[in-house]
């Protein structure tokens, strides 16, 4: 059973034990944690560790029920239709390269075009660039000074040539929380394109409903969550799964092999070749147990909290250029200081002992977007608390005073 | 003295302030431009170096941290007036200064860097120029162009 508290989320996380004097502001890049899922995780493979899908015995079909079933929990954390819907990927990363290889290669011919948006992580970038043919039709929606997304740019570039939409549900850089129930409801009205949303910095902070939302593919990674590396999930709509070929193949998604021809299992088996990450599907099992028993809407209220505090508290600071004011953010922090570089800015806050990250966050061209070589960010999660903010404000000024 | 104090020394902060020769060299005999991808530092250096193989000018110019813009700041001050087989000798000594706990390396006042070896994740920030010295005196990449990766 996952414990969870959700009046101090703080002391389920045992890290803050072991190193009680870190403010870890980093949770944008990977979440700490729960006892609750390292306790799953260590307690199958203790107690019942087996492979999945071919064992005949006891062990096996334990291991594959207990997979199963948290296909069925993620099915139910999305709102899903399908369990067959929910794939186990290692990451949103891969979740979009699965995608544009499968989907994107089938259906992207010359003179089409795919959209983006200049807040995406490269992970939402560099994969629909490896499968067009030339530069001009990758399609970049402009983002505004607060760092919003341009919904009247959006609406110039798509067009019945666009084959696919792929947007950042929240930005891991500026924090913006984007329209995309909008942004999805216009795309369908205007063209038959199909629309990835990447999710990653979404799923542990607001409620997802996929059939809401209406995309076509929806995508997270296990440890942004409060869940393990190595395990993510692309949900695709079941229609479209289908009829997209394979991605990678090999065991456990075949029908029927021989020398002559092989015959593909349906979805989701189609998109799983090989042993999964059976210990880390458990693992984000616990994890959505975990924010299901702290509840959204709890970790929502924490979010707020600590997205006003900071907030204020950064505004305050005048030689701090904060990038990203949207109006709905998340709570994300990225920022620059007039004189001091933000690796700089870094390496003094961790000897203080605050973890923050700096460099481009993996998003150059909303780097350059900013005209700024890198920013330091601060990103918080259930586990931060205003004492965390107050050290990291006292920090920064630290900073300022040693280098200006 | 902190660590912070002493990977951040008063000569290095001076340094990140005013850096020495923060410029590109017009005309170079030599050039290349260094980026350490994961931090987003970028620099060029260019040097005009004589027919008797004596640096007569050098010069580095981009963006970067406090470490890294103190580095070609002082390495550019030390290098000026070498020869080409000295500096590279030099630079062979100032990366085993922060890379190994060799203690008897002759670099003179590039002593001060000595604090980055205490802080990995800093070393290619003050190796960043001397990596792409090093690309423009030897013919380490066709291009000129390096990486810290």
């Amino acid at each position: 059973m996952t414990r969870f508290t959700p009046e101090n989320p703080r002391s389920d996380f045992s890290i803050f034990t072991h190193h009680a004097d870190l403010v870890y502001l980093d949770s944008t890049a990977t979440t700490h944690k729960p006892d609750g899922v390292l306790d799953a995780m260590a307690a199958f493979l203790k107690e019942k560790n087996a492979t999945v899908h071919r064992g005949i015995y006891g062990l096996s079909v334990e291991a594959t029920d207990r997979c199963e079933h948290v296909r069925q929990q993620v099915k139910g954390f999305i709102n899903a239709e399908k369990e067959e819907e929910i794939i186990f990927v290692k990451g949103a990363t891969e979740a979009i390269n699965l995608v544009a290889h499968s989907y994107g290669k089938a259906h992207v011919g010359k003179g089409d075009n795919i959209v983006i948006s200049h807040m995406e992580h490269h992970a939402n970038i560099v994969p629909w660039q490896q499968i067009i043919e030339s530069e001009d039709q990758l399609r970049v929606c402009q983002i505004t000074d607060e760092g919003e997304l341009d919904l009247e740019h959006l609406k110039t570039l798509i067009d019945n040539q666009t084959k696919i939409v792929a947007l950042t549900h929240v930005s891991n850089v500026l924090g913006t929380v984007n329209p995309i129930k909008e942004c999805i409801s216009y795309i369908r009205e205007h063209s038959s394109a199909k629309i990835l949303i990447d999710g990653a910095q979404a799923i542990a902070h607001m409620p997802v409903d996929v059939q809401d939302l209406d995309c076509d593919f929806y995508c997270f990674s296990g440890h942004k969550m409060y869940g393990p590396t190595g395990i993510g999930i692309l949900y695709g709509k079941h229609d479209l799964l289908l009829k997209m070929p394979p991605y990678q193949t090999g065991g456990d998604m075949i029908e029927f092999v021989s020398f002559e021809k092989t015959t593909f299992a349906k979805p989701p088996a189609r998109f799983e070749a090989g042993t999964p990450a059976i210990v880390e599907i458990i693992g984000l099992g616990a994890a959505i147990d975990y924010i299901q028993g702290i509840t959204l809407e709890r970790l929502q209220e924490i979010d707020m909290e600590l997205f006003e505090l900071a907030n204020t508290e950064l505004q305050s600071i005048p030689e701090l250029n904060l990038i990203g004011t949207a109006a709905h953010k998340s709570p994300v922090f990225s920022f620059t200081i007039k004189g001091i570089h933000s690796h700089d800015v870094g390496t003094c806050m961790d000897q203080e002992h605050v973890a923050i990250r700096v460099g481009h966050h993996c998003a150059q061209p909303l780097m350059k977007r900013f005209g700024v070589p890198a920013t330091a960010r601060m990103s918080f999660a259930c586990y931060n608390t205003s004492d965390d903010i107050e050290r990291a404000i006292k920090a920064l000024k630290k900073t300022i005073g040693f280098f200006i | 003295m902190s660590n912070l104090e002493h990977l951040y020394q008063e000569m290095i902060l001076e340094h990140n302030k005013n850096p020495r020769h923060f410029q590109e060299v017009n005309p170079h005999t030599h050039y290349s431009h260094g980026h350490n991808p994961l931090c987003g530092d970028d620099y060029v250096v260019t040097l005009r170096v004589s027919s008797n193989h004596v640096i007569e000018e050098i010069g580095f110019k981009g963006d970067g941290c406090a470490i890294s813009k103190a580095s070609g700041s002082l390495m550019t001050q030390k290098l000026k007036g070498l020869t080409v087989e000295e500096a590279l000798e030099l630079k062979d000594n100032f990366i085993s200064l922060i890379t190994t706990d060799e203690e008897d390396v002759d670099v003179g006042k590039l002593i001060v860097l000595k604090g980055v070896k205490k802080f990995p994740v800093r070393v290619k920030c003050a190796l960043l120029v001397w990596r792409a010295l090093e690309d423009a005196l030897t013919e380490t990449s066709d291009s000129h162009e390096i990486t810290t990766e």
